[in-house]
């Protein structure tokens, strides 16, 4: 498990939260640039160790979110240098705000947080990883009784320790029930 | 706060572009003169105001050695309105106000005076009013920085300048909070704040304004709001390598990282031996030579300015 992504990691480097890895680099290299001691952009503007400190901030929140991202995407099978993989990663680490509204996503985001991967997660649930998938995905037509994915719900947000699994798997049938048009 | 420009009445009038930047000898006068012959051939109507009171040059930059009207005559009341000392230049469409002479009058100009002058500039017939402001941070460059639709700061890639633009900048941005509402709030918010009341040294807008949201948060958005909205945009002049062209863009981030303060980069002009030899001509060098690289940078800066107004 590698450290976790704060979400002012996000704004340190000026960034939407899940930005793709090559938006992170190219943040990361103009504001080290801009805090560069021989920067005429930002000389007379900080004293060196306001400097210092907006330097180390901005490489901790560079270095969490690239050893997340790395570590994620190695955790998919796949390798930490697999650009795609890590794109794929960090997308998985916009923070859903609205668990009403999104509530595949939600679980999306805390499994990745986790860093476990699909297959991990049907390992502890018994759930098939692509019915998880879908569950993650919303992909409705492949999703079975409301009854049944009420339970598998609320056995992965146990597992992944989501606070409130009874109020997300609430929020996940009803709007199953609006979009798929159950009774 | 002095806000001439900004009501209904007003809103067919010119756009009015200030160009300050605290420094002098950064190239305000050569922009102002050049922007406007730009917008002149666009077939826009242009009047070029030399605000830069006490030390006025815009004339000698056009090729009018003595101009016969001057803002000096209508501030000591020999000319009724601004209309009255408008003087055609060589080039169509393009007009200035000149301020020569006027270092008397002009240096120490009396607020009612200066509201008389900002009202007036709203009332001339004019696409675009470019006023040439001094250099430094004196209350009368800020005043017509700030009443106009955007503020142009001026720098060159130098510390000085560089350094000089942020002074400014802050100056002009403690003046405008002078004037947002609701003022006494803010008023006792900032001393409050410059007090340390927000348990840590205050250092930039940013840290101010953070300070304020605890100590009063209708304070605190109104000098958020004001921050966001500060309208005003930085030029580097006379770039001549890879990281100059970046230091417009690098600025605009430092004052939107650090002083939580927008100001946007408007475009980088290059170094340009012909500059220098268009001065010495008196005769400015979009006109004499419209295919070099500074008349092309000033034309994709007055192609930037579209939309770029304030308000």
């Amino acid at each position: 498990m590698v450290e976790e992504i704060r979400r002012e990691d996000w704004e340190v480097l000026g960034i939407e939260p899940g930005a793709d890895l090559e938006k992170v680099h190219r943040a990361y290299h103009t504001r080290r640039s801009l805090f560069s001691p021989s920067s005429l952009a930002t000389y007379s503007l900080l004293r060196t160790e306001e400097r210092n400190e907006l330097l180390a901030r901005l490489d901790e929140a560079f270095m969490r979110i690239s050893n997340a991202a790395a570590y994620l995407a190695s955790a998919k099978g796949g390798s930490g240098a697999d650009d795609e993989l890590v794109d794929e990663a960090l997308a998985g680490l916009r923070t859903p705000t609205d668990l009403v509204g999104d509530p595949g996503a939600y679980l999306r985001h805390h499994r990745l947080v986790s860093g476990l991967t699909l297959e991990q997660v049907s390992v502890e649930t018994k759930v098939r990883p692509n019915l998880l998938e879908a569950i993650e995905r919303e992909t409705w037509r492949l999703l079975p009784a409301p009854v049944f994915v009420r339970g598998f719900v609320l056995q992965v947000a146990r597992l992944l320790r989501i606070d409130e699994p009874e109020a997300l798997a609430a929020a996940y049938l009803e709007k199953m029930r609006l979009e798929r048009g159950d009774d | 706060m002095i806000d001439v420009f900004h009501d209904d009445s007003a809103s067919e009038g010119p756009r009015i572009w200030a160009i300050g930047g605290g420094k002098g000898g950064v190239g305000k006068s050569v922009l102002a003169a050049n922007l406007g012959v730009v917008l002149a051939k666009r077939r826009e109507r242009v009047v070029l105001v030399d605000a830069d009171l006490g030390g006025a040059n815009l004339h000698t930059i056009l090729g009018i050695p003595d101009p016969e009207l001057t803002l000096s005559d209508y501030v000591g009341g020999r000319a009724r309105s601004l209309a009255d000392i408008v003087l055609e230049t060589s080039i169509p469409g393009l007009r200035l106000v000149s301020g020569a002479h006027a270092l008397a009058e002009m240096a120490n100009l009396k607020s009612g005076q200066k509201l008389r002058i900002l009202r007036h500039l709203g009332d001339l017939s004019a696409d675009h009013v470019i006023l040439d402001l001094g250099a430094g941070s004196g209350v009368n460059v800020l005043d017509f920085f700030l009443a106009s639709h955007r503020g142009i700061l001026v720098v060159v890639p130098q510390p000085t300048s560089v350094e000089n633009a942020y002074q400014f900048i802050k100056a002009a941005f403690a003046r405008r909070l002078n004037q947002t509402e609701p003022r006494r709030k803010i008023a006792a918010a900032l001393g409050r704040a410059a007090a340390g009341a927000g348990g840590r040294p205050t250092r930039s807008a940013r840290d101010l304004v953070a300070d304020i949201m605890v100590i009063d948060a209708e304070a605190g958005a109104a000098v958020l709001a004001a921050a966001a909205t500060f309208g005003a945009s930085v030029v580097v002049n006379q770039a001549s390598s890879a990281s100059h062209e970046r230091l417009a863009a690098e600025m605009s981030m430092a004052c939107r990282e650090y002083y939580g303060i927008a100001v946007d980069a408007l475009g980088t002009l290059p170094t340009d031996p012909l500059v220098g030899r268009s001065v010495i001509d008196r005769e400015p060098v979009v006109q004499t030579h419209p295919d070099c690289p500074f008349a092309i940078a000033v034309r994709r800066l007055a192609s930037n300015l579209d939309g770029a107004a304030r308000g």
